[in-house]
């Protein structure tokens, strides 16, 4: 009986436990580390959808702004249109040219060239003009970009792909004439057009004169602007990677400061009364 | 008569050996253990997979939602807004910065040319050339522009006697300056 019951102990427990260890070892670990996998894996898309839910949140909350807006919509489209809108970009400018009784002589479009001093100066324009450059590798990158430098974080507030997320610039020449009032005047009006203008350059000079004039009232005017423009977004071309952190908040500052600009009162430019003068005579 | 001595002390009398039925019995609990791991295991490892499928499967749902046209107006009106933000900040106030400079002016001196070009940090470069009555006003003015505010630096350039054309007479002190100006002297 004594010796039976060694034999058992001696077959039956070593081998039972040699499966056991075989079965850990062949099952159990593989499918334990896998399980694990699954679980992390689950958990960071878990995460994802998270975030997408509290984004998917804030979008809702913008597009409720957004839709609450009224006339900002307008101001925001005149100032940053979709296209070029040269026709009516010459007309507000003929039209402060008039109300401040300067003479317009010259109006020229010139070309934004990829890589050219603005394109690279004005983190927010597009290096290249897609329309001047139809081929080029560059066109409708950012200048950041464009010349090397980490690209935009892509949040949502800048979600978008690279050719979206900056502006076209047209540049305009003027040429003028007009004494030194209207100059101000002209200048005062071109401060709060309804599209958005940066004057870029000036170059003022006193009128040639004759001999027999000491001094002329007449300057000639060069003046070089920049205005922009930005193509519409095509649904679908908004790319998701921000964390739920990423502020998605109509911008509201934005919108205060285009009215500051563009609907600032006009004022008489000062001149002489407080001891400023024209710097001409 | 024959009398039956236990010699054993009695802890070791009461120490059960593992016999052959107890030994099976043990295997298969150890069995049972390791197979009911090995099954909660897998049973853990489907469920994953089935909410990772689920969670897929949502967040798929959520990115079409978000990429749909129904919120694509609202983001290009808030990606309008962040640009024109950066362009706005960049307004120069130039009609401020002749009238700031005519008040920097003394009645002895005008200009000739002013030429002004803006860079990207927001400042910019004034070239001015002009007639001084004589040396002292233009000493007097160059002063007077070294303080005009919003200007970094200050290159004077040259000064010499302006001839009217056609006759030998001198008509003031012809000259030429550089002002470096910093984002201060383009903002209202």
């Amino acid at each position: 009986m004594i010796n039976q019951s060694i034999k058992l102990k001696i077959l039956i427990l070593p081998a039972s436990l040699a499966l056991v260890v075989i079965v850990i070892v062949f099952f159990i670990k593989p499918s334990f580390f896998d399980m694990n996998e699954k679980k992390k894996i689950l958990s960071e898309k878990q995460s994802q959808l998270d975030s997408l839910n509290g984004q998917g949140q804030k979008i809702k909350e913008l597009k409720s702004d957004w839709e609450s807006l009224g006339d900002e919509k307008t101001l925001v489209q005149i100032a940053l249109p979709e296209s070029e809108n040269m026709d009516i970009y010459i007309s507000e400018l003929t039209s402060k040219a008039s109300r401040s009784g300067i003479l317009l002589s010259d109006v020229q479009k010139e070309a934004v060239l990829a890589g050219s001093e603005n394109a690279e100066n004005l983190p927010y324009v597009c290096s290249g003009s897609s329309e001047a450059f139809p081929g080029s590798t560059q066109g409708g990158i950012p200048a950041e970009t464009a010349a090397g430098a980490p690209a935009p974080a892509n949040d949502l507030s800048n979600s978008t792909s690279p050719s979206n997320n900056c502006l076209k610039m047209v540049k305009i020449s003027i040429m003028a004439k007009g004494t030194w009032e209207q100059f101000l005047d002209f200048f005062k009006y071109l401060e709060d057009m309804n599209r958005i203008s940066n004057v870029d350059k000036v170059v003022v000079a006193v009128e040639s004169q004759s001999q027999e004039q000491q001094s002329s009232n007449l300057l000639s005017i060069n003046i070089s602007m920049n205005a922009f423009f930005k193509k519409g977004r095509q649904a679908g071309d908004i790319m998701f990677a921000a964390g739920p952190a990423t502020p998605v908040e109509l911008n509201q500052k934005a919108i205060e400061k285009l009215k500051e600009v563009i609907y600032a009162p006009y004022a008489a430019p000062l001149v002489s009364p407080n001891g400023e003068r024209n710097i001409f005579k | 008569m024959v009398t039956n001595i236990n010699l054993s002390s009695p802890e070791v009398a009461e120490k059960r050996t593992l016999t052959g039925k107890s030994a099976l019995i043990l295997s298969i609990v150890l069995f049972a253990i390791v197979a009911a791991a090995y099954a909660a295991i897998i049973f853990l490892k489907s469920r994953y997979e089935s909410q990772e499928k689920k969670v897929s499967a949502a967040i798929a749902e959520k990115q079409g939602e978000m990429k749909g046209s129904s919120f694509s107006d609202a983001l290009d009106f808030q990606e309008r807004l962040n640009l024109l933000d950066k362009v706005v900040d960049d307004h120069p106030y130039w009609d401020d910065l002749f009238v700031k400079m005519g008040s920097y002016m003394i009645p002895e001196v005008r200009l000739d040319k002013f030429s002004g070009t803006k860079d990207g940090a927001g400042g910019g470069l004034v070239e001015i050339t002009g007639t001084a009555a004589n040396m002292d006003a233009l000493s007097r003015e160059l002063i007077l522009l070294k303080d005009l505010p919003g200007v970094d630096s200050f290159e004077f350039k040259q000064a010499g006697e302006k001839i009217v054309q056609g006759t030998d007479q001198q008509s003031g002190i012809l000259f030429s300056v550089d002002l470096k100006m910093n984002q201060s002297a383009f903002q209202k």
